[in-house]
């Protein structure tokens, strides 16, 4: 079956390519679309932004994406907007697009349409656009001329007007999604719609590569041109979208994005949410899942320590039914997990903070987007009567695995929560980690650094001053 | 490819005179933004050729070996494999080379070793290309390409300058004795030396000018195509430049300059970067060559860490006499300039002769000693980046000011008013050697010091201090000297479909040349700004051409284009006498109309040129036509200069510096269209907080780049850029005829002084007089427990 989206308002039923031809290719080299740019392929620059739409419950939905992490059965059912789609058909510039030739916020023009496409995305979205805004919107884009400025300017003037392809046009929802799976030259991509589906072909085809956002995985078609042979995609199984909020218990779908997860981790866990709009840019976000980043168990993981220490679970799914597993039962070593060869990540489950229950995380890393961790760590604790209980702690970037610090958290709970108790701490951060040098940070730095941040969620609970520290 | 960019016609246009709305001066918008910001520009990778193949290039991974054996066997087997290339495929062709005619200080000729396009004997740097595979597809050539065995033997590697002058050091080539390309020298030692033994005061800095990736936004690419009837080669390929890249490539091919063409496209950026000829280019026509067909090659973004060039890197002492006063007796540079593995066409030029030209900037500097010394390493090569050697020589200067007034416990706003060149001194003879025509630095400096409200800084720095913060203020004078003079085309051509062509050889590659082209042509021949177009890119229609670099552009082709005009006119008389049946001496030409003296009997310059189109008929030795194609003499250097003020708040618990204010007063002389003109200061300032900031190239010690992506080479992003103030206080350069002076470079003159001055004032409470780029946090933090100890 063909993979069927819409692009720029026009029906495509795409056949013929390969399931891991970037969308980034498809666009220039199959659809000779060329306004859409590689500038890194690895979804640091942003000029192949798109923009990718949704039926939402006010209207449209946009999002900006890197189109080279994604491959191109990720559009099934999708509307793809790129540049050429902004303007209208008879060539009247979007406001955008006027918005930046206004500001003179374009010099050499290669950039451009990536930041016109992310600036589309944001125009569409509620919500002021103040300078936080537009920094946070265009965090994941470079520009070498015009110095930003301008851009930043031309970001103040946005309205939320259609793009110009779609001004008569309903956006398309799933319904156009064409099947079960795409075929080409050996390789299959399967995509699943429902849960139970998606257990069939976990169990049929076990070697099968698992992808969610793709932000990780994307890399590896992209950087290194890995065909995969065999790819099971999650996000289009709509039980994996859900997010519940109930009972004292917050639950997202496997399939939720950060974005979509960050309403309601900022009502619950501002500080998680603060930390998670740290991670990658928001075009990174956009296609990102918790699920995907506690599957590739990466060592830093920035979201692995923080549901360790909110005492998450992960739900694991086969054909037989699921089970919950502690995220720390989950991570087992260096990209090791204990998912079995059938299952899958259905949901993540995080317990509320009962009262007076605190939860700090930290990000340490040598810029405040875009950049890899060097020090992770995460904090839930309860202070009654000036005493620790039940702390738990977990520091990503520390091991070859994110990992709770049990002798942190013995050498504190049930003691005073004072500088006295604290003072030891260095020794027993050492106790639970021998961390690695590198050029993100020597294992002296980090060791210092993890201690460091003990004492600085010390400090913030008992002064009541937010640490609104993140730089090395 | 070429890109011809016209202005859209306006809702309701009309011939009429354009004065008021594209004359000289105007912020007139940017005529190709309709185009870019739709995505429709054409940029050499948006190219598809007919029969196209793709090339991939086998780079070194080491970054220094013997090379024992390249094994093409398996991957030439591969599906879609269509040609592997490697030195020996290249060695009918010339070298690369070096065009800077520089000196030893005894007089002996500089080390200039041949760079063949692929490395045959010896990888020099991690990057270094070995061979070149073409197949089908893309994903083909690449798949090849990691199927190419390359047997290197490792040689130990050096990547510092200074490193590599060492005994024992590595060394990469064997004709060049301790890795010294060039030992430089400028100025009267002796003479210098005795200012230094009688000066009061003596201030010494060591500074590192950081390593930069130039980082241009479009990734290389290139297009070769070799037409085998007509032994024809075409390069499709970003430039700065079409007529002086072809000049390079005609030598390299060793091919009769009209059997070589260049054709240059949108330019992504480039900064300085794409000038020249790179090896891939001779690749891929070679590979056209042999195959009879088109060969494209598009670097990756990991490919374009290692393989374009980079910028900046000098190990700099630098030395400033003074006498009781403050008067200034001497500046003094003594430094290694890292050239990398090989001498770009222009590499050693910014840690020589623009050190020398730009170390000086506003100041009475009786006495200037420059000596550097080019060092070979292991390491990318490193050439022009935004300024070359222009933001470097005035961030010295500026250094050691701020340097200087700490120590005698002078005031820095004071020192500079003190050695600043006043307008009764002008026409200036620099000790560089160059004579300053006009400039008016006490007024430039006084009105930056007001824009930036220096009298109110006690009071920021007051509130700052309440919010945990170190607040600076930083003052950074520059004057740059601009590109040494070039022959320049103006070309003008009045096309059949009335629009008017612009033909120049400078090159724009975001400046957005279109408008204040047309408008200087417009402001000449009355020619209404709409049916203006600029051809720039098509070397076969340039007779002369400088390209652009060292902010030249718009007083080279704006001289070009006023002297082409001039010829126009006189042709057009000499027409219009035919037309208007009177002697040509009769004829003046005014706003736009060739008129009969003390008459009301005139006609339009475009009604002049509808006439011809229409099949006027001229008698023999009379002008055919108004089309021009001039080549203007040299135009002079011009010296664009001003005053930069940076304010920076430092977090002393993180070391975290943040540009808090920005403001500059500029004199870039005239200003043919002040929109363009800001949005160039715009972006060099933030390039120059870039490397001020964050941007540094690292090696490890095998020579290994490890800030060899976006992810770890630090880039500003949007929130790192400042509200930065822009005021223009012209002072016409009296050199051209447009009076213009260049504006391309100077933000980043601007604002390393400004920024990092900022950063040691707001440091100097420690009692720190000196930090290296990048300030990031983790140097100053370091810096700041540094002090904190000593002070202990």
């Amino acid at each position: 079956m063909p993979i069927r989206f819409r692009l720029n308002g026009m029906p495509r039923a795409v056949e013929g390519i390969s399931p891991t031809m970037t969308v980034l290719d498809y666009l220039r080299g199959v659809e000779r679309l060329t306004g859409t740019k590689e500038g890194c392929a690895e979804g640091d620059c942003g000029a192949c932004t798109v923009a990718l739409a949704k039926p939402g419950q006010n209207g449209p939905e946009f999002e900006a994406v890197n189109s080279c992490l994604m491959v191109v059965p990720q559009l099934d059912g999708r509307e793809v907007l790129t540049i050429e789609g902004l303007a209208g058909r008879d060539g009247t510039l979007h406001p955008v697009q006027h918005a930046l030739v206004e500001a003179d916020a374009t010099q050499c023009g290669f950039c451009t349409p990536g930041f016109a496409m992310a600036m589309f995305a944001f125009s569409q979205e509620p919500g002021g656009k103040d300078d936080d805004a537009i920094h946070e919107a265009l965090a994941g884009n470079l520009c070498r001329c015009t110095g930003y400025r301008p851009i930043v300017d031309a970001c103040r003037k946005l309205q939320p007007v259609p793009a110009g392809c779609l001004k008569e046009l309903p956006v398309a929802g799933g319904s156009m999604s064409s099947g079960a799976n795409y075929c080409n030259g050996g390789q299959i991509f399967h995509l699943p719609k429902s849960v139970d589906e998606l257990a069939v072909l976990r169990a049929q085809f076990p070697d099968a590569i698992l992808l969610g956002g793709g932000t990780d995985l994307g890399l590896r078609v992209s950087k290194e041109r890995e065909a995969f042979p065999a790819v099971i995609w999650t996000v289009g199984v709509s039980e994996l979208k859900r997010v519940s909020d109930k009972d004292g218990v917050l639950e997202f779908g496997a399939a939720v994005t950060y974005s979509e997860a960050l309403p309601l981790l900022e009502k619950h866990f501002p500080s998680f949410a603060a930390l998670v709009r740290r991670i990658g840019s928001r075009q990174i976000r956009n296609l990102g899942t918790f699920a995907g980043n506690l599957a590739t168990a990466s060592p830093i993981g920035d979201t692995i320590p923080c549901l360790m220490a909110l005492n998450a679970e992960v739900k694991l799914h086969t054909q037989a039914g699921s089970r919950w597993l502690p995220v720390e039962q989950f991570i087992l070593g260096y990209r090791k997990t204990a998912m079995a060869q059938d299952e899958f990540i259905a949901a993540v489950r995080i317990p509320l903070l009962g009262k007076d229950r605190i939860f700090t995380a930290y990000k340490l890393s040598k810029r405040f987007d875009q950049d890899i961790s060097t020090v992770v760590a995460a904090f839930s604790l309860s202070v009654t009567s000036g005493v620790v209980r039940d702390l738990r702690a977990a520091f990503g970037g520390m091991a070859a695995q994110a990992a709770r610090a049990k002798h942190v958290e013995a050498a504190l709970n049930g003691q005073p929560w004072s500088e006295d108790s604290i003072a030891r701490i260095d020794q027993a951060i050492a106790q639970d980690f021998q961390p690695m040098s590198d050029h993100r940070g020597a294992a002296a730095y980090r060791l210092c650094a993890a201690a460091n941040l003990v004492r600085r969620v010390h400090a913030e609970t008992t002064s009541g001053q937010p640490a609104q520290v993140w730089a090395l | 490819m070429t890109v011809q960019t016209k202005p859209p016609a306006p809702a309701s246009a009309t011939d009429d005179w354009a004065f008021a709305k594209f004359g000289i001066g105007q912020p007139v918008p940017r005529t190709e933004d309709p185009v870019l910001v739709q995505g429709q520009g054409r940029y050499t990778d948006d190219l598809q050729l007919p029969g196209q193949a793709h090339a991939v290039v086998v780079r070194s991974t080491h970054a220094h070996g013997v090379i024992r054996g390249i094994d093409t066997a398996a991957a030439r087997a591969m599906p879609g494999v269509l040609g592997i290339y490697t030195a020996a495929d290249l060695a009918a062709y010339g070298t690369l080379k070096c065009g800077v005619p520089l000196k030893n200080r005894d007089g002996s000729e500089m080390k200039k070793p041949l760079r063949p396009a692929l490395a045959g004997d010896k990888v020099r740097f991690v990057g270094d290309p070995v061979a070149i595979v073409v197949a089908e597809t893309l994903l083909q050539a690449k798949d090849a390409a990691e199927a190419v065995g390359v047997t290197i033997d490792p040689l130990p590697a050096v990547t510092l300058a200074s490193a590599a002058a060492k005994p024992g050091a590595p060394q990469l080539f064997e004709d060049v004795p301790g890795n010294v390309a060039l030992d430089y020298h400028y100025g009267d030692s002796e003479k210098v030396a005795a200012a230094f033994a009688q000066a009061a005061h003596v201030t010494k800095l060591s500074m590192r000018n950081t390593r930069l990736i130039v980082a241009a936004m479009e990734p290389r690419s290139a297009v070769g195509v070799y037409d085998k009837a007509r032994e024809h080669w075409t390069l499709h390929s970003a430039s700065q430049g079409v007529f002086g890249l072809k000049g390079q490539l005609v030598d390299i091919l060793k091919a009769p300059p009209e059997k070589v063409r260049i054709l240059t496209g949108h330019v992504g950026g480039s900064f300085g970067m794409k000038a020249t000829v790179y090896p891939e280019y001779v690749g891929i026509l070679h590979a056209s060559r042999m195959l009879g067909r088109p060969v494209k090659w598009t670097d990756d973004r990991s490919g374009s860490f290692v393989s374009d060039h980079h910028g900046r890197d000098h190990e700099v002492t630098g030395e400033l006499a003074l006498d009781k006063d403050g008067h200034f007796l001497a500046v003094r540079l003594t430094s290694f300039a890292n050239m990398g593995a090989f001498l770009a066409t222009v590499g050693p030029l910014a840690g020589t002769l623009n050190a020398v030209k730009n170390v000086a900037s506003v100041y009475r500097t009786p006495l200037l000693e420059v000596s550097a010394k080019c060092m070979f390493t292991n390491t990318t090569h490193v050439s022009a980046y935004r300024g070359a050697g222009r933001p470097e020589g005035n961030y010295y200067m500026e250094r050691l000011i701020d340097a200087a007034a700490t120590e005698m416990g002078l005031d820095r706003l004071a020192l500079r008013r003190k050695n600043h060149i006043r307008p009764s001194q002008i026409p200036y003879s620099a000790s560089s050697g160059m004579t300053y025509d006009s400039g008016d630095f006490p007024a430039i400096f006084k009105e930056a010091i007001d824009k930036a409200d220096i009298k109110g800084f006690a009071a920021r720095k007051r509130d700052s201090r309440k919010r945990g913060k170190l607040r600076g203020l930083g003052i950074g004078c520059y004057l740059e000297v601009t590109a040494p003079p070039n022959k320049e085309m103006g070309g003008i051509r009045f096309e059949p479909n009335g629009d008017v062509t612009i033909i120049t050889g400078t090159l724009d590659y975001g400046q957005g040349h279109a408008a204040p082209f047309a408008q200087v042509l417009s402001a000449q021949l009355g020619i209404p700004f709409h049916r203006i177009r600029l051809l720039q890119g098509d070397s076969d229609e340039l007779i002369a051409g400088g390209g652009t670099g060292g902010s030249r552009s718009i007083t080279a082709s704006g001289a070009a284009i006023v002297e082409a005009s001039a010829k126009v006119i006189e042709q057009g008389k000499a027409i219009a006498s035919h037309v208007l049946e009177a002697s040509a001496s009769d004829i003046e030409f005014d706003k736009g109309r060739f008129v009969i003296a003390g008459t009301d009997r005139a006609i339009g310059i475009m009604e002049l040129a509808e006439k011809i189109r229409g099949g006027l008929q001229l008698p023999a030795g009379e002008p055919q036509s108004l089309d021009v194609k001039h080549a203007s003499e040299s135009v002079p250097s011009a010296f664009p200069n001003g005053c930069h003020v940076a304010e920076v708040e430092i977090d002393p618990d993180t070391g975290v510096v943040e540009v808090v204010t920005y403001s500059s007063v500029n004199d870039f002389g005239n200003l043919i269209n002040p929109l363009l003109v800001e949005g160039q200061v715009h972006g060099g300032v933030l390039q120059g907080i870039g490397q001020a900031l964050m941007e540094n190239v690292c090696y490890d010690s095998d020579g290994q780049i490890l800030s060899g992506s976006f992810m770890d080479y630090a880039m500003p992003r949007a929130h790192h850029a400042p509200p930065i103030g822009f005021v223009s206080h012209p002072v016409p350069a009296k050199t051209n005829p447009l009076g213009t002076k260049g504006c391309g470079e100077a933000g980043c003159a601007g604002a390393l002084t400004s920024v990092m001055n900022a950063i040691v004032d707001a440091l100097s409470v420690y009692g720190i007089r000196h930090i290296d780029m990048p300030a990031s946090p983790a140097r100053v933090w370091t810096a700041i427990q540094a002090a904190k100890q000593g002070a202990a």
